[in-house]
């Protein structure tokens, strides 16, 4: 198994106020496949998310990649976890203000010893002609595509998407969604993709519902359809 | 592949231009002033030890009241040394400014204590002289000019330094040199034969042929050897007296009048000791400044970070490491430091070093110096800038980096738990606003009031000297114990009724274990009408600057050292007698006679209101009158009144400065919410109370916190540098400074508030409704 989380728990806060946000996640996700995790706000999906991508550590349990568990990791190794196998992206897309496009996206580039080819990527985004252009010259959509870019570039194993839809319009989330599942085709990475968009989860290969810090079900979605054909 | 951070850094300066370009014009402005001030003193200091040789400068030299005979000469030449005449005759001629001007023209100088020739040439006619460059700057005369002594005129064909007057002290004993109504000139060997008819100081210069001494020490007991030598050969070539004549140079009878060798020279050591000597104060004046500018770096970085935390956040996420975010934060405090320094550096050695040389010159009859390329000065400037600029930068970058990505997206960046809501009094509305502007920009005001410190400090420091020195001349007239103060040179009778005798010498205070400067010892005869305190039968009344500057109490012994021999005088502390500015000791007469061995009626100097016109002038040693007791600090005045516009301006410069960026931070920090209260339909006026009188308050806090701080400091560092010197200024700030001080800070703040104003009205009103980008 790529991906495998064992009897994961995460609280927070301590005393009267401790909240318990994971409270035992087992779950599998095999190399390539989509997976979408849906739940409602506080059911524990964001926090599941950060500790798969190592910015995040469990109270008990583990995540394992590749045979590696994390937990073992010290703080370094886990940065060159990140650096070598995650691409993030979130809702907000936390581009820098004073780069443009190109250089956003070679910020994830300068990253990885093999990454893909900048002027390729722009032109599956969509963005090579506004390569020049500052983040604030563009859309909320091409924002978020400049984003999926910075975190594709270094051709990562997982890409981990914590609501990437959340600040876009119905047309703009179809076309992001698109371009998630695009460059999953076509690069062959993990996608573990946070949503409270119930609509999504039909693209997914594995679908896994979270509420109140347990999995309430979780399938392999026999019946998947195009990003281009989700509706909502 | 390069770090694509990079980019930002060219970019960055371009949107903060304003902001670097003021911080990198001030660092500039430091490092030069620093590296042109240590390149030119060091530079001038080789070219002041180099002198000794290069224009064979005597090792000491000694008056006699008679021409020496040959003989004379050959005995004390046994002693291996060599033995040169170095006449003078002194004349007094009104100066450009109508004041009296002193003189001292020596005999064509060939083989010792040769000149520097500045501009012109030497003079080939009797009726050409040189004088020395500073004194004829400081008269405002020039090559070509013609200055009539004696009814005769002289034209001055040259400017020179001479190497044995490198300040312009008339008498080795005097608290200060005096560069404006005395100086030293020379003119043809056959004009000086026909103006020695009169007031012709036999001046006798000597060498050690084995060389220069190794160090004071033993340059000390060189001379010692050699004054005996002199005095015998002198007792038999011009009728000198005993070995106790030495004792102080006013109490003489026939004989030697003075013995100078060259450690005790202030004449030749005062420049070259003075050299340098305040390179630990403005090292430590540029280390504080650079401090001031890091911790305004550090405060920026840290509204930077706060600013672009979720950035920071994804990076780290992404896979970034703390290391090369780091490395990215700091780059541009270090460039702007490195090329700051490199720039500063080069202005220093070009044009600053003319500046600070030219300082020099003002103060100091240098001779020409060369410039010398000095490693240490571009290490101290910047080397040390450039890490003291990363010990700040990077501390402040240290910690907000520590945080963990996820904290830097969640924009949780207090590394404490979430605190609450400090409870603040009810006070009204508005001014419960500015506090909270206050505390949530706590790091930010307190670097202001740390750099409002710094500028009140040396703005105090540049305004407080004038009125000061001013208030010592008054003091010193004020305080003069007679208008007249005549020291003889034997026994002279006036029929004066004003006069009144006294006895007088110079000695030595003497503080653990050494010599420390001249203090003159008074024997005051009973029912004296210029001293009215009662003197103790034993014991000694001090002046209340020598209880100052010695830190003595009544009750306290002293010790005072013979100028010229080992012998030391233990003294108690009888009463105090108000005299700020001098370093004296009064004993009455029966005590003097004690302590001294003298006669009964023993007397050497007059007390007098009145000018003694019935003694003879060659019967007079020297007189003092208002104008010695006030050229200590007129002459500060003439030689550092550039310097304190320097400072001056440089305080306002940085104050200006640092409450611009600091304040420009804070409306920055604050721009979502000034746009959030115009769409709330605030005024920009209203606006600019809640944010800018929060400022106001710190500003003028801060300033009236510092002045009371500053002149707790000031003072201890007046204090440390009046103990290098001879003589005692009392410390005090007048009040004018202060409101001076205080309306110059306020008006550089107004000009601030006025821009920041500006800044306010610009903040557009989507800026609250913009995203993160």
């Amino acid at each position: 198994m790529f991906l495998e989380i064992s009897d994961l728990k995460k609280s927070f806060g301590e005393g009267d106020s401790k909240v318990q946000v994971l409270k035992g996640i087992d779950l599998n996700v095999d190399k390539g496949e989509i997976c979408v995790l849906l739940g409602p706000s506080g059911s524990g999906k964001s926090t599941l998310l950060n500790i798969i991508g190592g910015i995040d550590s469990p109270d008990s349990g583990y995540v394992s990649i590749n045979g590696e568990k994390m937990v073992d990791m010290t703080e370094k190794r886990l940065t060159r976890y990140r650096r070598e196998h995650l691409g993030y992206v979130f809702q907000m897309y936390n581009l820098i203000p004073n780069l443009n496009i190109k250089e956003n996206i070679e910020v994830g580039a300068y990253l990885s010893d093999n990454p893909l080819n900048i002027d390729d990527l722009l032109h599956t985004l969509g963005l090579y002609e506004h390569r020049h252009k500052l983040p604030n010259q563009l859309s909320g959509g091409q924002q978020q595509r400049t984003s999926i870019g910075r975190a594709l570039v270094k051709n990562p194993d997982i890409l981990l998407c914590d609501e990437p839809t959340g600040a876009l319009d119905y047309s703009t989330s179809k076309e992001i969604l698109k371009l998630i599942e695009d460059v999953n085709r076509k690069y062959g990475n993990t996608v573990i993709m946070v949503t409270h968009n119930d609509a999504i989860k039909e693209m997914a290969d594995t679908v896994v519902k979270l509420r109140d810090g347990k999995i309430r079900k979780a399938y392999r979605n026999e019946n998947k359809i195009s990003a281009e054909e989700l509706d909502w | 592949m390069k770090n694509p951070l990079n980019k930002r850094l060219l970019r960055e300066l371009r949107t903060e231009f304003g902001k670097y370009a003021v911080i990198f014009l001030f660092m500039v402005m430091t490092i030069g002033l620093e590296s042109g001030d240590l390149v030119a003193s060091d530079s001038m200091i080789t070219t002041c030890n180099q002198r000794y040789e290069k224009y064979h400068v005597e090792n000491g030299h000694f008056h006699l009241k008679q021409k020496m005979k040959d003989k004379a000469i050959e005995k004390i030449e046994k002693d291996d040394v060599s033995v040169y005449p170095d006449f003078y005759v002194e004349r007094s001629y009104k100066g450009k400014d109508k004041k009296e001007k002193t003189l001292r023209i020596y005999e064509s100088r060939d083989e010792i204590n040769q000149l520097c020739i500045m501009d012109g040439s030497l003079p080939e006619k009797d009726n050409e002289i040189v004088i020395d460059r500073m004194f004829a700057d400081n008269n405002k005369t020039k090559t070509g000019d013609v200055i009539a002594i004696d009814g005769k005129d002289y034209t001055v064909s040259g400017l020179v330094s001479f190497s044995d007057y490198t300040t312009m002290f008339r008498n080795n004993s005097d608290m200060m040199f005096d560069s404006v109504n005395f100086g030293v000139a020379m003119g043809t060997k056959s004009e000086f034969e026909s103006l020695s008819d009169r007031n012709l100081t036999y001046n006798y210069a000597w060498t050690y042929n084995a060389g220069d001494p190794a160090d004071d020490i033993e340059e000390k007991k060189w001379s010692d050897d050699l004054l005996e030598t002199v005095v015998d050969a002198a007792g038999e070539g011009g009728g000198a007296t005993a070995l106790g004549s030495m004792l102080g140079v006013l109490n003489m009878d026939n004989g030697i009048d003075d013995y100078v060798p060259r450690y005790t020279n202030q004449a030749m050591n005062f420049a070259g000791d003075d050299l340098g000597s305040d390179r630990g104060s403005m090292l430590a004046f540029l280390y504080i400044l650079i401090a001031v500018l890091a911790f305004i770096f550090g405060v920026t970085i840290s509204h930077t970070i706060t600013k672009e935390a979720t950035v920071i956040g994804t990076l780290r996420a992404s896979g970034y490491t703390r290391g090369e975010l780091f490395r990215h934060y700091i780059s541009m405090p270090i460039i702007v430091t490195l090329i700051a320094a490199l720039v500063g550096n080069v202005l220093g050695y070009t044009y600053m070093k003319g500046v600070i040389a030219n300082l020099y010159y003002s103060s100091y009859s240098l001779p020409k110096y060369e410039t010398l390329w000095n490693q240490q000065a571009f290490v101290l400037t910047t080397v040390i800038p450039i890490f003291l600029m990363l010990l700040v930068t990077g501390a402040t970058l240290a910690r907000k980096l520590k945080l963990s990505p996820l904290q830097f997206i969640r924009r949780d960046l207090t590394k404490s738990k979430r605190k609450k809501a400090v409870k603040l009094p009810h006070f009204k509305f508005f001014n419960r606003f500015r506090l909270r502007i206050i505390l949530q920009n706590i790091s930010s005001y307190l670097t202001l009031i740390f750099g409002v410190f710094v500028a009140s400090t040396i703005l105090l420091f540049g305004m407080m000297f004038v009125p000061l020195l001013n208030n010592v001349s008054n003091i010193s007239r004020e305080h003069m114990v007679a208008k007249y103060q005549y020291m003889l040179k034997g026994d002279a009778r006036t029929s004066n009724k004003d006069a009144e005798k006294f006895a007088v010498c110079t000695m030595n205070t003497y503080v653990d274990g050494y010599n420390q400067e001249a203090a003159t010892v008074y024997g005051i005869f009973d029912d004296s009408r210029y001293i009215k305190d009662k003197l103790p039968e034993k014991g000694a009344v001090i002046s209340s600057g020598m209880a100052e500057k010695y830190k003595l109490k009544d009750g306290d012994d002293f010790l005072l050292k013979e100028q010229y021999e080992d012998k030391l005088i233990k003294l108690q502390v009888r009463g105090i007698l108000d005299s700020p500015t001098t370093i004296g000791v009064y004993l009455s007469h029966s005590y003097y006679e004690d302590v001294f061995d003298v006669d009964k009626d023993y007397y050497c100097a007059y007390f007098s209101d009145s000018e003694i016109t019935d003694i003879s002038d060659n019967k007079i040693f020297n007189c003092i009158t208002e104008k010695d007791m006030t050229k200590m600090a007129d002459q500060l005045k003439v030689s550092m009144g550039d310097m304190f516009t320097i400072v001056e301006a440089f305080a306002v410069v940085m104050f200006i400065l640092v409450v611009y960026l600091l304040t420009k931070i804070i409306l920055e920090r604050n721009s979502t919410s000034i746009s959030m209260v115009k769409i709330l339909g605030y005024e920009d006026r209203e606006i600019g109370q809640l944010y800018l009188v929060a400022t106001s308050w710190v500003v003028l806090l801060a300033v009236l916190i510092s002045f009371a701080l500053v002149t707790e400091l000031i003072q201890l560092i007046f204090v440390a540098f009046m103990k290098g010197y001879s003589g005692w200024i009392p410390f005090g700030i007048a009040t004018k400074t202060y409101v001076q001080c205080f309306i110059l800070a306020i008006v550089s703040y107004l000009v601030v508030a006025a821009m920041q104003m500006h800044r306010i009205k610009k903040v557009p009103m989507d800026e609250a409704l913009k995203n993160v980008e």
